[in-house]
């Protein structure tokens, strides 16, 4: 009987708080489905991997080498804390699709036969293995043959040192090596253009010319061994074969992209949902503060006529709590909803056996927990109000609220400003805790905006200093192996060919006292046009005449200083060793690098010429024939298209990240709305009396409306910088968090994403002010000065 | 009054910020100046130092000879002792023409020799020219004195030459990308080898050439990396105002860095080299 008239009352107060239960519904289900799809998504990711990884025998060990015979891998088997090993060729070479006109670059794998131990298994999406017979069968990876449209029993040529035959694909695989298929020559993945295929060793060692010798390994650690002291050994074993150095699963590219994503998606499960989340608890604080205030009359009658302390309490409690899960619920479900296109554009870049997206119960409870918790939080004070409520002094009129002199009273303003300022001065600053929550909430909005922009920004900025400002040209190719100054001087000979500068790349070894880091050594030319290297701000640095540039990460992280000596060992050709000197150090937006001049760096090679990377600027109507013939020289073992790279970024990457910054923009607009249209509400209905007496004074529709609006804008205008302040501050934050090691992004936010926010902020406040001159037209004056006696 | 003041600061506020918002911001770009000067075409490719003076000295007649103890590299004397033939009656010497060094042992163990068999080659290593093999496209634009800068040599200063014969003899060669090609020779003198080039240098050392085959005076020129095409033709960045205005120009001659203008653009115009993508006809430029 008790609870049904509560419960009737219950009903009766949402109706009333229909709107403000909306907007801060609205912020709560973003809050709880970005919560529950980013969480679900790490899991999902993340389980996926790991036995994915665990199924198919993902190799723990991995290098590769020039040659050496196929016997070594007995030495390797043998070596303590390794379980098993493979060697393997794996080749580059080209694919001549008959729907394209210029071949495709071919990363070739041995198959290890499948009686023998096997690592780095193929899942087989379609059709089987290759095995013997009078042609060559391959199979290929999904990606390749997805972008090309690609399916069994199609045949093609391909190119692998020199010799070409026809092959035919009976299978559509995968592999754990290439859950990213990511082409190592180039940064970004280009599927149509590049192709992991897997084929039988004997034409493999045909086409190769390496009969019984091998330039890959992979190998399988045993439990309890130490990965540094294995790479040591396996390093030792094939010092002697053109080793660039052994390396475990961190370091192998596909499975970086993986790890860096479910890392990613765990941060942004716990930062953007905890962002609203905080708002909504604000939010609730502010309505049942108000809703307390209005209903003491009636919660002091209820607690006249018997009902216990207890029993109200719940009945508020009850109050959020249904506010609360009309988010969390649909939350849920929206999550559930994000989760699977979150999933189908993982889909698109990483190739696993199956990625499905599953709601995990996990993710669903912490949702639902997350949902409701700010509830408690926020209205905790308010309950506790109800609770010490004595029902005779509830049914007394309020004492009057205590105001005391503000600034502009302390300061003797009084008398210079009009009385609707001091009312709306004394208003805000009546009390400041509210205030300051406002002004939080408005900045948490403005900080999620500015964040989703930069986002933007910061790709803009990067494709910019890499492709505008570094590497301008438009072609570049690598040799095979270093050739003489003619082989530029034969690429100038092609017609469509303007410019050709050239370079040297070497792989080497840095060692500072107990520091060492593999990474490539570029020999630039005196005068350099196309590929520049710039500092962080923009400027042109200069290579070294003599001594070695090197990315400022090894100044912070190896405390190294320019003048002192670095110990270089070349990883390729004559191997040689030497020591040089720290000329300057350069900051480098992503990756680590080391420069010297050209002449001084072959110097050291021992060598007297050896270009074997050239950048071109080609004539944009020859630019295809230009590429199809760059191909097609047997020494030049690839032809990066810098533009399309760039394009197929843009397509790829870039839209994805404008949905993301529309998504986070769509968001943060939600919780704008639900402050600014909450702060507004709870502010004209408690001064409902107020209001209703100034316009029976004499003051205007208008003039009320002013104050109202004098008041959010003053709670705005005091969010604008902090906001905006706060933005850079997350983004800062954000880019600290990403493995700071090769990252040393600046953050970047341009002027118009600091416009942006606080346009959506007024976008908000528009809103919220139209809605509420409909309620100030409509004051009913006669009940208005009903509320008090 | 004072109500329509903050009114109008507020409307000036916003259109502030779509502003902002709206209009991009102005790209940073390189500038490069037209500028008059000389144009010079070039041809750079490889090139090997050789000796002019080069003598191969023979076994004269049928017999023994001892071991060679002397190595490539070896300085000899006029008239020293390079090697011994036994003939008829005794170790008879085979002697050094001139003052050099040996640059080819053809036979170095002791053993029977018939007369005529090559034994040792000596070179004067100080009277050196430059061998390059070109493709014979490239030979043909080479005249008799254009002017070869050798570098990459270990020295400061580049080594200077002058182009005395372009072999008519012309060859096939696997080149360097690995395609069979139509080769010549091509052979310049050094002008003025300061003795420092002469202490250094030696024969079958390698260096970095340029050939400098046809020379404007007077030209207007811009570097190659300003041009792009528009159509059929070719257009440059100007900098007008601040502003990028897209200017179709027309190239007299184009070389490996620079280009030679004949239309289109005038004595110290500032235009943008390597626009990028983000440069468009009017987009605002800041200058760096």
């Amino acid at each position: 009987m008790v609870t049904n008239s509560l419960d009737i009352k219950l009903f009766r107060d949402l109706k009333q708080l229909r709107a403000q239960t909306i907007t801060t519904a609205i912020l709560v289900i973003c809050g709880v489905s970005l919560l529950v799809s980013s969480w679900s998504a790490f899991q999902s990711l993340r389980s996926v991997r790991d036995s994915y990884y665990k199924n198919y025998q993902f190799a723990d060990i991995f290098a590769e080498f020039k040659a050496a015979p196929a016997e070594i891998i007995a030495k390797i088997r043998h070596l303590d804390g390794i379980e098993s090993a493979e060697a393997r060729i794996v080749m580059d070479g080209l694919v001549y699709l008959k729907t394209q006109p210029e071949p495709a670059l071919a990363r070739f794998i041995m198959l290890t036969p499948a009686n023998q131990s096997n690592l780095n298994k193929l899942y087989i999406r379609r059709g089987r293995l290759p095995v013997e017979s009078t042609e060559i069968e391959i199979a290929v990876h999904e990606a390749f043959a997805e972008a090309n449209n690609l399916s069994l029993g199609d045949t093609f040529k391909i190119l692998i040192q020199g010799q070409s035959e026809d092959a035919k694909i009976v299978g559509i695989t995968i592999s754990p090596e290439f859950v990213y298929a990511l082409n190592p020559a180039a940064p970004l993945p280009d599927d149509h253009h590049f192709g992991i295929f897997w084929l039988l060793p004997k034409p493999l060692q045909r086409m190769a010319k390496m009969k019984d010798v091998t330039n890959s390994i992979i190998a399988k650690m045993s439990k309890d061994a130490s990965t540094g002291a294995v790479l040591e050994r396996v390093n030792q074993v094939l010092k002697p074969y053109g080793n660039s150095g052994a390396y475990e699963r961190k370091h192998q590219l596909s499975n970086m992209f993986v790890e860096d994503e479910i890392r990613q998606q765990k941060a942004s499960a716990i930062i953007t949902p905890s962002i609203f989340l905080l708002v909504a608890a604000f939010l609730t604080h502010i309505i049942l503060s108000r809703l307390v205030a209005i209903h003491r009359p009636q919660i002091a009658t209820l607690k006249a006529l018997g009902y216990y302390d207890r029993e109200i309490s719940l009945h508020y409690m009850k109050m959020i709590l249904i506010m609360m899960l009309v988010g969390a619920i649909p939350g849920i479900f929206l999550g559930d909803i994000i989760g699977i296109l979150l999933t189908r554009t993982y889909q698109q870049f990483f190739h696993f056996p199956n990625l499905n997206f599953s709601l995990s119960l996990q993710a669903a409870i912490i949702g639902l927990v997350a949902g409701i918790t700010p509830a408690l939080l926020g209205g905790w004070s308010g309950l506790r109000a109800i609770y010490k409520l004595t029902p005779a002094e509830a049914m007394r009129a309020p004492s009057p609220p205590v105001y005391k002199p503000s600034i502009i009273e302390r300061w003797g303003l009084q008398t210079r400003i009009s009385i609707k300022t001091k009312m709306v001065w004394r208003n805000l600053f009546f009390r400041p805790v509210r205030l300051l929550l406002s002004v939080l909430g408005i900045c948490a909005a403005l900080a999620v905006i500015v964040t989703g922009g930069s986002w933007n920004d910061m790709t803009d900025f990067l494709m910019a200093t890499q492709f505008q400002r570094q590497q301008r040209e438009d072609m570049s190719v690598s040799f095979l192996k270093p050739l003489p100054a003619s082989s530029i001087r034969e690429l100038l000979n092609i017609p469509g060919i303007l410019a050709a500068e050239g370079q040297r790349s070497v792989p080497a070894r840095l060692i500072y006292k107990n520091h060492k880091r593999e990474l490539g050594i570029t020999g630039w030319p005196d005068h350099i046009q196309m590929s520049r290297k710039l500092d962080k701000d923009l400027k042109n640095i200069e290579i070294p005449d003599n001594g070695i540039l090197l990315s400022r990460y090894f100044q912070d992280a190896w405390g190294l200083k320019v003048g002192e000596n670095i110990d270089i060992e070349i990883l390729e050709g004559k191997l040689p060793v030497f020591s040089t000197r720290i000329a300057a150090f350069s900051d480098d937006l992503i990756g680590l690098s080391a420069s010297m001049k050209f002449r001084p760096l072959l110097k050291e090679l021992k060598e007297e010429t050896g270009y074997n990377v050239v950048t071109l600027k080609v004539d944009p109507i020859k630019s295809t024939e230009v590429y199809v013939k760059l191909k097609n020289f047997s020494q030049i073992y690839s032809v990066n298209l810098k533009k399309q790279l760039y394009l197929g970024f843009q397509e790829s990457m870039g839209g994805l990240i404008r949905v993301f910054t529309m998504v986070l923009i769509i968001f943060a607009l939600a919780i704008a709305i639900g402050i600014i249209y909450n702060s507004v509400r709870v502010s004209f209905s408690e001064r409902s009396w107020e209001m209703a007496s100034l316009r029976i004074l004499g003051f205007s529709k208008g003039s009320v409306f002013e104050m109202l609006t004098s008041e959010i804008v003053t709670q705005i205008s005091l969010a604008i910088i902090p906001g905006c302040l706060a933005g850079w501050g997350l983004v800062y934050l954000s880019m600290e968090s990403i493995h700071a090691e090769t990252f040393s992004f600046p953050v970047f936010i341009e002027p118009s994403t600091f416009a942006m926010a606080i346009l959506v902020i007024i976008f908000a406040l528009i809103f919220s002010l139209l809605i509420m001159l409909r309620m100030i037209g409509s004051i009913n004056l006669v009940d208005a000065l009903k509320v008090r006696e | 009054m004072k109500k329509y003041f903050i009114i109008i600061i507020a409307i000036l506020f916003v259109a502030g910020l779509l502003y902002v918002y709206l209009v991009p911001s102005p790209v940073e770009v390189e500038v490069a100046i037209v500028k008059r000067g000389i144009f010079r075409r070039s041809i750079k490719t490889d090139g090997i130092l050789r000796s002019k003076d080069r003598y191969i000295i023979p076994a004269f007649g049928d017999g023994d000879i001892k071991r060679i103890e002397l190595k490539v590299g070896d300085p000899v004397k006029k008239g020293a002792v390079v090697a011994q033939l036994y003939w008829d009656t005794g170790y008879l010497p085979l002697k050094s023409p001139i003052d050099g060094v040996i640059s080819r042992v053809f036979h170095e163990s002791a053993g029977p020799v018939r007369r005529g068999d090559q034994i040792v080659e000596v070179v004067n290593p100080r009277n050196l020219e430059i061998i390059s093999e070109l493709l014979t496209t490239d030979a043909t634009q080479v005249r008799i004195g254009n002017s070869v800068t050798g570098e990459g040599w270990g020295g400061k200063d580049p080594i200077r030459a002058v182009v005395v014969r372009i072999s008519k003899a012309g060859f096939i060669k696997l080149s360097a990308l690995g395609v069979e090609e139509e080769k010549t020779e091509i052979i310049a003198d050094l002008k003025d080898p300061s003795s420092e080039m002469l202490e250094h240098l030696g024969s079958n050392f390698h260096l970095d050439i340029s050939i400098e085959i046809g020379t404007i005076e007077n030209a207007l020129l811009i570097p190659i990396g300003a041009i792009f095409r528009v159509g059929q033709d070719w257009a440059v960045y100007k900098i007008v105002n601040n502003r990028a205005r897209e200017t179709k120009i027309e190239i007299k001659v184009r070389g490996t860095d620079e280009v030679v203008i004949e239309k289109g653009l005038v004595e110290n115009e500032r235009i943008i080299n390597y626009p990028g993508d983000l440069v468009k006809e009017g987009t605002r430029i800041k200058i760096k």
